[in-house]
């Protein structure tokens, strides 16, 4: 039933949902992008002296990681309370017809836990279509 | 026949010592299994806040309010989710129902909190469904059917389970009068028909003399209490009429 409710709940609100799932998208395609580089194949073909200004430039990004992370975190947590405000009524009616902050808080994780698979599975995706073309035109250059 | 609802000697303040309001001064009253009660008072008169108080949706200041035996200005956490779920129904202003699911949904919903089987949840929303008119509207989303149709899905989902109280704030409010009255008919079926108990407040004189009794409230207190009795329902409106006049008030309170 829950998960039922769940599904739906996504389903109709796909348009509120959408937004959250564009952050989460958005976040793991970056993420993944920037923790992955050192990698990958075409990283081995290049030559010594860019190999290490290729090392250096990912102990950079490693840092930058950290920041992006932290800025994603605060995306990710502004866009679930901007979810959840603009559901509070439904949650009101919820509660009125009976169901508990625990049931309710079920509804929720499910819901979350749902959106995260997509958005990971998809980022995941972007992110090696992006990765490619971004190598590609590096290694044109060297 | 057992009381239903004991409400005894509750207050209710809003505010802090040096603006103190006082929404409910000292109310008691009971009701019996079976009536049909109607709440009228003035805006302000605090008739919103003992609904509030007694859907325990508000907490009271002091006093006590027994639902069938049970105290329910002590109830907490789990047992008054539970109370919520079984005992009460609840009929709002504005419909209250779920967008994003369909009437039948919105009914069913109600039941399957209570954990009730899917085949039993069938039966009990179509049976309700069929006596409330609403059989063929049941697959529809709220966007797609009227006022008066959505607030009759409303009292089906808070009739459903069969509580012991049925609670309806401004029932009528956001209705246009040929849908007030067709929903009003269906609280007298479900009153007479269902023996359900019902708790109305209301503004309008309309819709309170389709219930059996009425307590005036003003600033807070009690001020009268008329029974319908034998009178036709004419009557009974005239004489709510003559109270609220009496009662004061602006023009469009007694209109």
């Amino acid at each position: 039933m829950y998960f039922k409710l769940s599904f739906q709940n996504i389903k109709k609100s796909f348009k509120d949902y959408g937004i959250y799932f564009l952050t989460l998208l958005f976040g793991v395609a970056i993420f993944y992008m920037f923790n992955s580089l050192d990698s990958q194949q075409a990283m081995l073909k290049v030559s010594e002296s860019t190999r290490k200004m290729i090392g250096l430039m990912i102990d950079m990004l490693g840092i930058v990681s950290v920041f992006v992370s932290i800025v994603l975190g605060l995306l990710i947590v502004y866009a679930n309370k901007f979810l959840i405000n603009r559901r509070k009524k439904e949650f009101g009616i919820y509660m009125t017809l009976g169901m508990g902050k625990r049931q309710i808080s079920k509804i929720i994780i499910l819901e979350t836990i749902f959106v995260g698979i997509i958005s990971l599975i998809v980022g995941i995706i972007v992110r090696s279509f992006c990765f490619t073309i971004y190598v590609c035109d590096c290694c044109k250059n060297v | 026949m057992g009381k239903v609802l004991e409400v005894k000697q509750i207050e209710k303040y809003y505010g802090n010592k040096s603006n103190l309001t006082k929404a409910i001064d000292n109310i008691s009253f009971c009701v019996e299994k079976g009536e049909f009660i109607g709440i009228m008072g003035a805006s302000g008169s605090g008739k919103s806040t003992l609904l509030n108080c007694i859907s325990t949706i508000d907490k009271v200041t002091a006093g006590h309010i027994n639902v069938n035996g049970t105290d329910i200005t002590k109830l907490k956490g789990n047992s008054l989710n539970k109370f919520r779920r079984e005992e009460l129904g609840f009929i709002f202003q504005d419909f209250n129902l779920l967008d994003t699911l369909t009437a039948y949904e919105n009914i069913a919903i109600a039941l399957t909190i209570q954990k009730v089987s899917t085949s039993e949840v069938e039966r009990r929303v179509n049976e309700i469904a069929e006596k409330l008119g609403i059989r063929n509207i049941l697959e529809k989303y709220p966007y797609q059917i009227s006022g008066g149709q959505k607030q009759r899905v409303a009292s089906a989902r808070a009739i459903v389970t069969n509580p012991k109280m049925v609670l309806a704030d401004e029932p009528t409010g956001a209705l246009d009068s040929k849908s007030a009255r067709q929903l009003l008919e269906t609280f007298e079926y479900l009153n007479e028909e269902l023996k359900t108990t019902l708790l109305v407040v209301t503004h309008d004189a309309f819709t309170a003399s389709y219930a059996n009794r009425i307590l005036f409230i003003k600033d807070g207190k009690i001020f009268n209490e008329i029974i319908k009795g034998t009178n036709s329902r004419k009557e009974f409106f005239e004489k709510i009429i003559e109270v609220q006049t009496l009662l004061g008030g602006d023009l469009s309170d007694v209109l």
